[in-house]
């Protein structure tokens, strides 16, 4: 196919919202019912580049983890990019997104990353201070975002869709 | 300096000879070798046809088993690769053996299968000289292609789809995706990690057939409605391979670009054969109708299960004493109901709704009305009102008439005045005392008694035939009357004589006139105990008897 897609990998540990995040940025939705994702759901959306041209952004939400399994290992085969989530109201969650992306680098090595912090909404109870972010933001681009209301969503997707654009997949 | 030479020429002649001679060989020696790689193909040629064939072989085998097996545990998907486009054919081969054996079989079990149809298909069979199972095979199937997806193996990212045209949108890329991920998932979970190893072949996707065709490099996906042909599967198996073939010769390989001819006209691909629709369509005609029939039918049954309904609550509505509780349709019909003893008897409701008793379970439980027909019947039990008083409830309002005595009414009115329920007692159309139409008719009918005269003979006391028969009637209507009037009443019948003669013969002439009219009497049925015959006493009067009326006190 002429057109251009790439794949990319949602990866954080459970309940940080990245099932969230895809239906916001697919679809403009967002519910309070937490349903844990079993294995994957892959969805997609055109995005256009700042070049102008079309980007078909193939998302694949993969099941919180931790840890990264065999399982998720063969899912995460192909991606061009990674979105790393974390939820600003566990500070272990960030640590836990960390972890995912060193245990991706040996099979992944170079595809671009962003981090979002995720459920801004909540910020008055989040454990992850602004000087941690502000570190963190040195090494990848970071992002604070709301899936539920929608806040730095599009901005996370719109990067890594830039970023991706120039990887072979 | 050329001392220096001279001198070691001097003490290294012999040597440097034998040098030179090893180095001219040396020369001549890679001269001779330098054509090797031309003339290797030919020496090799020449090795395989003649007689050193066997000898050439036995010294490469170790040597090539070896190096293939490291090569293979080395780079395996290099291999696969390599493989895949040789190895394809031959397995193609193989299935399409093992069709042409089952279509053998299926031969075999239809021939002796007979309709007009397939007599028309045996003729074709026979004129084109096609398997007879082929031909059923191609009239019978009916299929299509609704999506075709080429999906890169390693990201699942779509490389080319195409999809009927009247199909709706769908996301392909999250089908793609998903797909990838299934087949991922599947493999991990039962093992085998090689290309079309493993892995998942084929699904049910609602009404689609969902067949997976893997390459090393790119999977195949196609989403079937029907039970398309064997051939399709070999099609698209052989489009596959070529696509491999072509992504191995060429590094830049456009698979969209290399796909479309390949595989567009495959997606194209349809079998909706003319004479298996003809005949396709008759039992959805049918089907059609016997779901039209059945929701008629249905909607019969249950207008009629609603008019039953109705019917049942109307008739239970109708009868004072009976509350439903519950009715659960049926049948059977399910009543739960109340019913006060003293309404009707829940018997007749079958026949008031005009349904079948044996289609009605009936659940009774007592309880007490206030009702105006139960409360009636009760108090009628209560009070045991006089014949000359009518009792009545009307709108729970206990109305009396008539004529009672006054302790019957003053027990009657305590009674009702106290009964739980009643909204008032009426008892203005009651009078205390005899009722006066009955006195009257009492009072007649002893002054018409009082006028009777049986005449005899001279002399005789016997009675005319039917004589009594007026008398009786009247005296049996004022016994009845003066029960009502609570009278104690009975008759004294006194025979008299006219005749001159001794007294002791009158005496016997007017005893016998008084007993014969008595015994007539009570032969007419009058009580016995009624009727008392006694002699006149006096001089003589006439040749009669007369009738007196003896009342006690009222009691
Ligand atoms: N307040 C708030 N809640 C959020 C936000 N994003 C997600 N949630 C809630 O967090 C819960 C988990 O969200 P999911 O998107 O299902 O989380 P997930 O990361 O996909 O979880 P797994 O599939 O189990 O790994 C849900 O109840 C969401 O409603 C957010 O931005 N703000
Ligand atoms: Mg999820």
């Amino acid at each position: 196919m002429t057109e251009l897609a790439r794949k990319i990998c949602l990866l954080g540990d459970f309940a940080v919202g990245k099932t969230s995040l895809v239906s916001r940025f697919v679809r403009n939705t967002f519910s309070e019912k937490y349903l844990t994702t079993v294995g994957v759901k892959v969805d997609s959306r055109a995005l256009t580049l700042a070049d102008g041209r079309a980007l078909k952004l193939v998302v694949w939400d993969l099941a919180g983890k931790s840890e990264l399994d065999s399982m998720n290992r063969s899912y995460i085969r192909g991606a061009s990019g990674l979105m790393l989530v974390a939820d600003g109201t566990r500070e272990a969650s960030l640590r836990a997104a960390l972890y995912l992306w060193m245990q991706t680098q040996k099979q992944l090595p170079g595809v671009p990353v962003v981090m979002l912090v995720n459920k801004l909404d909540l910020v008055d109870r989040w454990e992850v201070s602004a000087a941690d972010l502000e570190r963190l933001q040195q090494s990848l681009p970071t992002f604070r975002t709301s899936a539920m209301s929608g806040e730095g969503v599009a901005e996370a997707f719109a990067l890594i869709g830039e970023r991706v654009a120039g990887v072979a997949p | 300096m050329s001392g220096y030479e001279d001198l070691r020429r001097l003490l290294l002649a012999p040597e440097q000879a034998r040098l030179d001679a090893q180095d001219s060989a040396l020369a001549a020696l890679e001269q001779a070798q330098a054509d090797l790689p031309e003339r290797l193909p030919g020496l090799l040629e020449q090795a395989g046809s003649g007689e050193a064939r066997p000898r050439l072989e036995q010294a490469l085998a170790p040597v090539v088993g070896s190096a293939l097996g490291d090569a293979v545990r080395r780079d395996r998907r290099a291999i696969a690769d390599a493989l895949f486009p040789v190895i394809g054919p031959a397995i193609r081969r193989a299935v399409a053996e093992s069709l042409r054996t089952f279509v053998a079989d299926l031969n075999r079990a239809l021939e002796w299968s007979v309709s007009p149809r397939a007599w028309r298909w045996r003729v074709e069979a026979w004129r084109t000289g096609t398997p007879f199972a082929q031909v059923v095979l191609k009239h019978t199937l009916s299929w299509r292609i609704d999506h075709l997806f080429l999906i890169e193996r390693e990201s699942g990212l779509l490389l080319y789809r195409r999809s009927a045209p009247e199909l709706a949108e769908l996301d392909a890329d999250a089908i793609a995706g998903m797909l990838t991920a299934i087949g991922d998932f599947v493999r991990d979970s039962v093992g085998g990690d090689e290309a079309g190893q493993g892995g998942l072949a084929s699904a049910t996707v609602g009404e689609h057939l969902l067949q997976l065709y893997e390459g090393p490099a790119a999977n195949l996906a196609c989403f079937v409605r029907g039970t398309p042909p064997a051939e399709l599967a070999e099609r698209l198996r052989m489009a596959l391979e070529s696509l491999h073939a072509g992504h191995a010769r060429d590094d830049d390989f456009d698979w969209g670009m290399a796909a479309e001819p390949l595989l567009g006209p495959v997606a194209g691909q349809r079998a909706e054969a003319a004479p298996a629709r003809a005949p396709a369509r008759w039992p959805f005609v049918l089907l059609v109708l016997a779901a039209l029939v059945l929701m008629a039918g249905m909607a019969y049954g249950a207008w009629q299960r609603q008019q039953t309904e109705q019917r049942l609550r109307a008739a239970i509505d109708a009868v004072p004493g009976w509350e439903l509780l519950a009715l659960t349709p049926g049948p059977p019909w399910r009543v739960r109901l109340l019913r006060d003893p003293d309404a009707d008897p829940l018997s007749a409701l079958a026949a008031a709704a005009a349904v079948p008793a044996e289609a009605i379970v009936i659940e009774e439980r007592p309880y007490r009305s206030l009702a105006d027909l139960p409360e009636e019947r009760r108090l009628l039990r209560a009070l045991a009102p006089p014949a000359g008083v009518q009792l009545s409830v009307r709108d729970r309002v206990a109305r009396l008439a008539g004529h009672a005595d006054a302790r019957w009414q003053a027990e009657a009115l305590a009674t009702l005045r106290a009964w739980p329920g009643l909204a008032g007692v009426d008892a203005g159309a009651l009078t205390v005392g005899p009722d006066p139409l009955l006195l009257a008719e009492y009072e007649a009918l002893r002054a018409a008694s009082g006028d009777f005269v049986a005449e005899f003979a001279r002399g005789r006391a016997e009675l005319a035939p039917a004589a009594v028969d007026a008398l009786a009637a009247q005296l049996l209507r004022a016994l009845e009357l003066a029960r009502m009037l609570d009278r104690d009443l009975s008759f004294r019948i006194v025979g008299w004589s006219d005749e001159g003669g001794s007294e002791a013969r009158n005496r016997i002439l007017r005893e016998a006139r008084a007993t014969a009219v008595r015994a007539a009497l009570v032969a007419a049925g009058v009580p016995a105990g009624r009727v008392l015959a006694i002699v006149g006493e006096g001089p003589p009067a006439r040749r009669a008897v007369a009738i007196e009326w003896v009342e006690e006190s009222p009691r």
